[in-house]
């Protein structure tokens, strides 16, 4: 009975936070509110990339904080694919023939970009799963700065320290959601299928799952590759959102901040994520709100730059040594 | 002969500057299972002590205004209070939890000590200039010139190895910490407090951390709020590759990232030289698909079921 009733709320809150998400965004895309809109549709981005983090992270009990690496290769593949071809000759001499050739419609895009990210998880995680957890988030760590280290270098590949300009601008709310609704199914039927049961059991204790027969090398590569391909989900959304990629936008404040969305809110449940992303979002929208000047009492008070990150590094911080599990962890 | 003197001498100071930082990651693993991601931000905190806080391009110094009998004891000892502090604030509440959410916790105190020092000096770099006379080259008999700098680098280093080792070795402190750090159970129920170890553990980073502040601000009399980042992860590199938990493993690895990062920088063609720390990630990968635990692993650090 208990073990039904879980499973179904596993599956019901997740469902719940969702159809609570797609209301917001069906009202702002009714209303039409232009800088609503474009908040709204940042965090449904940063969703995606924490729900991708959930896969790893939450059933695995590894911290990876490579994930915004895969991000930025999904943002860049599927960039490369939706470019104007004479654009891409002009910004981007590097790119083989068959790229620079390339214009393919949204959804290949996205699927391009996935994909590549995918591709690179795999063959990193074939060394990083094997490590024990400790030495795999380092690892993780290290890779996260080869890659910033490549794409900041291959400016004939990504425009090196300038933007990327002149992609094609067409994500609004509700193709975001779509996404966003596709991490959730992906990231629920992993969670509930044989292969996220094991890597929970290794999880909870590495161990006993081991002397249980589980391979976790594999469990792990596994979801690996399957939180990369939704990371690079999310770069994908973003580069066809933003118009503009930089190599900076994936450097330590993204993974700080989804990191502290994902464990903030509770890293061992779909929800937790979900709920952390929704929390952390706002503290982070009103503390940046507030960077730019609020009117109190008359008159205009303004934090210096740095208060935001500050408080949320605070937050992280506290949140840890008081709610270990997260606001809502089990 | 030029080339390799030369060679040999910029892996000795970027291998022993390495060391040191190497060294004190491995010594927060080994006592604290600490993987302390804000170690680079320690070493930021102390080379901004060189100036007065405040977001104008305006650079006066503070620290930095001191005669060196004076500027070297005041920042290791501001350094060394950071640390302490940032254990009793953060690691001491945390100190029953698991690695994994220590290792969290650093990466959030990094980010939080990374933008404080936004708030207070702005993002813009500022250049101070430490000691410049350090960087005049001195020849090594007739063969090659090298900076005194260099020379200054590779002698405080292997000094402060020497000197930490022994610590470690014979001292009575440094023998409790490596107790703990072999095994922290058998350590408690022998009676030995876990405090003032750990206590002492966080001192030492922090005057490590403290040295590579000097080091680096003469080098390159640069201050930049994510100055400490590279090197931290270059250290973590060293650490991993070495053998988690394994002091002596840590110093050999952090010297060899060093080594490797010369090697590369001197050997690789002109058009791949600006890819050097990719190919540095590389040589780790591969040393790690190899051989998971590291090179040196620890027989300590694995978990008895």
């Amino acid at each position: 009975m208990s073990k039904g009733l879980t499973a179904l709320k596993s599956v019901a809150v997740p469902a719940w936070i969702a159809l609570v998400i797609l209301c917001v965004v069906g009202g702002a895309t009714v209303s039409g509110d232009r800088v609503l809109l474009q908040t709204l549709i940042e965090s449904e981005i940063r969703l995606v990339l924490v729900i991708a983090l959930f896969i790893f992270i939450g059933n695995s009990g590894v911290v990876s904080f490579v994930h915004v690496g895969f991000m930025m290769i999904g943002a860049y593949a599927a960039a490369w694919v939706t470019m104007n071809p004479a654009m891409k000759a002009l910004f981007l001499p590097a790119l083989p023939e068959i790229i620079a050739n390339a214009a393919l419609p949204l959804p290949l895009a996205l699927l391009v970009g996935a994909l590549a990210a995918g591709a690179i998880a795999f063959v990193s995680g074939l060394v990083i799963c094997r490590l024990s957890g400790i030495g795999a988030s380092i690892a993780s760590f290290a890779l996260f700065m080869a890659l910033y280290a490549l794409f900041r270098q291959a400016s004939g590949w990504t425009a090196g320290q300038s933007s990327l300009v002149g992609l094609p601008v067409q994500i609004d709310a509700i193709k975001a959601f779509c996404c966003v609704a596709l991490a959730i199914v992906v990231a629920m039927l992993h969670e509930r299928s044989r292969w996220g049961l094991m890597l929970r059991a290794s999880r909870e204790d590495e161990a006993a799952a081991r002397s249980s027969g589980i391979n976790v090398a594999f469990q792990r590569l596994l979801a690996f590759v399957l939180s990369g391909c939704v990371a690079g989900l999310a770069g994908g959304l973003m580069s066809q959102f933003l118009g503009v990629l930089t190599v900076d936008m994936f450097y330590l404040d993204a993974i700080f901040i989804s990191l502290a969305m994902l464990i903030i809110g509770g890293r061992a449940s779909l929800a937790g994520a979900m709920i952390g992303t929704i929390v952390v979002s706002l503290i982070d929208h009103t503390l940046k709100q507030a960077e730019k000047g609020v009117d109190l009492f008359g008159t205009t008070v303004s934090f210096a730059p740095g208060v935001a990150e500050v408080g949320l590094g605070a937050a992280l911080i506290l949140t840890l040594v008081l709610r270990p599990r997260g606001l809502i962890g089990r | 002969m030029n080339l390799m003197l030369q060679t040999l001498f910029d892996t000795m100071s970027l291998g022993s500057f390495y060391a040191l930082s190497a060294l004190a990651i491995g010594l927060l693993f080994g006592v604290l299972r600490l993987v302390n991601f804000a170690h680079g931000d320690f070493i930021s905190f102390g080379a901004y002590a060189l100036i007065v806080p405040s977001t104008l391009t305006a650079v006066t110094p503070l620290l930095g205004a001191l005669p060196a009998y004076l500027l070297v004891p005041a920042l290791v000892g501001f350094v060394i209070a950071i640390s302490i502090v940032a254990y009793l604030v953060v690691f001491r509440p945390l100190r029953d939890a698991a690695p994994t959410i220590l290792m969290v916790a650093s990466f959030a105190l990094s980010y939080t000590m990374q933008n404080a020092l936004l708030l207070l000096y702005g993002s813009r770099p500022k250049t101070i200039d430490l000691w410049a006379g350090l960087n005049k080259e001195v020849s090594i008999f007739g063969l090659a010139r090298v900076p005194t700098l260099q020379l200054a680098t590779i002698a405080v280093t292997i000094g402060l190895l020497l000197c930490f080792l022994y610590i470690l070795r014979r001292s009575r402190i440094g023998i409790m910490m490596r107790a703990a750090a072999e095994d922290p159970t058998t350590a408690r129920m022998l009676g030995l407090r876990a405090s003032p170890v750990m206590i002492a553990a966080m001192a030492m980073a922090g005057a490590l951390a403290a040295a590579s502040s000097i080091l680096q601000v003469v080098q390159t009399g640069v201050l930049e709020y994510r100055m400490g980042v590279s090197l931290m992860v270059f250290a973590f590199l060293g650490t991993v590759v070495g053998g988690m938990g394994n002091l002596s493993g840590a110093v050999a690895g952090g010297f060899g990232i060093g080594a490797v990062t010369v090697l590369l920088q001197t050997f690789l063609p002109d058009q791949a030289r600006p890819y050097r720390d990719v190919f540095v990630f590389g040589v780790v990968f591969v040393v790690l698909a190899l051989r998971p635990n590291g090179l040196f692993p620890s027989p300590h650090v694995k978990e008895r079921i």
